[in-house]
């Protein structure tokens, strides 16, 4: 086609592959994940999972990172609920044998998990709450409660 | 703490937690499978949302079989309190995992990646640590996982060095120290320089870029590796993104000229983006300062001290630096002595003296502790200052005259090697403590 100019217009730009959009974006995903959950293991399968879920619909998307992301933070919270139903049933954990990280990371272990969620898409990911509350389908003002009670619960912890 | 500072702490624990993740470079092809081996996705879960009761009480079913058996196989996703030894095979690399941007700010001559001739690649199947080993240098690149550059092999630990495996060694490699910048990009050097890419299952020799005499420090961080060579006029830095071999030298006036003496040493500590270069050659020489990504000239401390000094920081502002005062000037000899700055090394002011002998290196997990690898007659040891050097306490002694790798991975757990010139002794310790207390590694 040619413009009123007499110039060929660009072709209009093709989403990129699926394969593209998971190697741009499985990393990153990998990374949020991890900060969900504190455990690599599950991060790698949950993003698997996810994008899994994704590809039928990707050429459809009109924000695929966006949906992804939701995607993995619901992942990560199911995930989270799956392992309370089966904390009661598990065998003590052995003491002195845990990997160590520092208090801020130990204390994010013991968040809820939204606000977990909500200070790790916050504070890693630099979202806005527009776009955490995409990610947790939620209100914003339901974001902003939960990044100041994840807060308050980390400083509660580091601080007791 | 207020507000800001949580969220400073926080940002920062997110970043470098997040930064121990990297993607398996086959982490495609996993997808394919796995995608192939599942249902069609949709199916999948169509199906499992009008049966989620049932799906809830065969969850509580296969959790009661945890208790059963001790041993938790539902989805084979719960994970162990201790961490398995992860194979050696699922430790890969990505080259787009690491940011290069640390490498853009210096505009240089790309004295291209020389990976050369020799290479070595023997088998990738872990081992115990051969009996006898003996550390040299030590690398952590998380708060669990962490190599050590030994003569018979490089061994390798995922669980903060409780336990230990073998890699392959470096038989005809000359090195002496060691440094990953992640679980797969590692860098062997002194006087030679070899590389790996697949967490030391193999590695190659590259050619120093730019370079007479080897290289005199290296250290990695942010996505990139920064090493420190000589031209045969002054020591520049040359700098790569941590996944490649193509080294950019700084140009211009981003060089330390050659001391007086005869054995210059070069000090490289990073902080993110931030860094610090300094010379010491009997004095302390001249220095270098990596701002945003970019090597600019810096007055060091201890400039005009007549003795030589080492430094360490604990954030981008924060840095220390131990100066042995007067030893090559006219008396007297004040000694060793704690300078301090809180504008990332523009100025330093003097926080009183370190006991306990000449200081072979310094390191600070967080502001006002620091801690000092000491020699004097005898044994090295190492003395903490928990307040800003205020007061002074030997934590630890060992066998050994020089005090190599002293640093921490978090504000809690840090490792120093002591070892011997000759190289035929060395022992590698261990805080989990914030330095308070120090324990020696067993490899076996």
């Amino acid at each position: 086609m040619m413009s009123a100019m007499g110039l060929a217009e660009p072709p209009p730009l093709a989403p990129p592959r699926f394969e593209d959009f998971y190697r741009a974006q499985y990393e990153p995903m990998l990374r949020l994940a991890y900060l969900l959950t504190g455990s690599r293991a599950a991060a790698e399968d949950l993003v698997q999972d996810a994008f899994i879920r994704v590809q039928p619909r990707y050429p459809a998307l009109n924000s695929p990172a966006a949906y992804l992301r939701r995607t993995v933070t619901n992942a990560c919270y199911s995930w989270h609920r799956r392992r309370q139903r089966e904390e009661a049933y598990r065998p003590a954990p052995v003491e002195g044998a845990a990997p160590e990280h520092d208090d801020v990371w130990d204390a994010l272990a013991k968040l809820a998990p939204r606000r977990r969620a909500a200070l790790v898409l916050r504070y890693y990911l630099d979202l806005s709450e527009a776009d955490i509350a995409a990610a947790l389908g939620c209100r914003r003002g339901t974001v902003k409660s939960l990044t100041h009670r994840g807060l308050a619960d980390l400083k509660d912890v580091l601080e007791p | 703490m207020n507000d800001d500072e949580l969220i400073d702490r926080l940002r920062r624990t997110l970043r470098d937690e997040a930064t121990q993740v990297h993607a398996p470079p086959d982490g495609w092809e996993r997808f394919q499978r796995r995608a192939a081996g599942a249902s069609p996705a949709r199916s999948r879960w169509v199906v499992a949302a009008p049966v989620a009761a049932l799906g809830l009480a065969a969850a509580i079913v296969a959790a009661v079989l945890v208790t059963s058996n001790g041993t938790s196989t539902t989805k084979g996703r719960t994970e162990l309190a201790t961490p398995a030894a992860r194979p050696a095979t699922t430790a890969a690399a990505s080259a787009s995992a690491t940011t290069a941007a640390a490498a853009a700010g210096n505009a240089g001559a790309a004295a291209a990646p020389a990976p050369t001739a020799p290479t070595f690649a023997p088998s990738a199947s872990a081992a115990n640590v051969p009996p006898g080993f003996t550390p040299r240098s030590v690398t952590f690149v998380s708060p669990t996982e962490g190599f050590v550059l030994g003569a018979s092999a490089v061994a390798h630990t995922v669980d903060a060095g409780r336990t230990w495996t073998a890699l392959p060694a470096l038989p005809h490699a000359k090195v002496s120290e060691l440094r990953f910048a992640n679980a797969h990009d590692g860098w062997a050097w002194g006087p030679e320089l070899w590389a790996t890419h697949d967490g030391g299952h193999s590695w190659h020799q590259l050619t120093v870029p730019g370079g007479e005499g080897g290289v005199y420090a290296l250290e990695a961080a942010a996505g990139a590796v920064h090493m420190v060579v000589f031209d045969g006029q002054a020591f520049r830095v040359a700098t790569a993104p941590v996944a490649s071999d193509a080294f950019s030298v700084s140009l211009g006036a981003a060089a330390i000229p050659v001391g007086a003496g005869p054995v210059p040493t070069v000090q490289l500590v990073l902080q993110g983006r931030t860094g610090w270069a300094i010379e010491v050659d009997r004095t302390v020489v001249g220095g270098l300062r990596l701002v945003d990504g970019a090597w600019q000239p810096w007055t060091p401390p201890c400039l005009t001290g007549n003795g030589p000094a080492v430094i360490a920081a604990s954030s981008a502002t924060e840095v220390v630096a131990a100066c042995d005062e007067g030893v090559w000037g006219p008396a007297p000899q004040t000694g060793e002595r704690l300078w301090v700055s809180h504008d990332g090394g523009a100025t330093f002011t003097g926080a009183g003296p370190i006991p306990g002998g000449h200081a072979l290196a310094v390191a600070s997990p967080s502001a006002g502790t620091i801690v000092a690898a000491v020699q004097a007659a005898g044994p090295a040891a190492l003395e903490a200052t928990f307040d800003a050097g205020a007061t002074w306490s030997q934590v630890s002694t060992a066998a050994g005259v020089d005090a190599a790798d002293l640093g921490f991975t978090t504000a809690t757990q840090g490792v120093v090697v002591f070892r011997t010139p000759a190289g035929d002794g060395g022992t590698l310790q261990i805080t989990r403590d914030g330095g308070r207390t120090w324990r020696e590694v067993a490899f076996s």
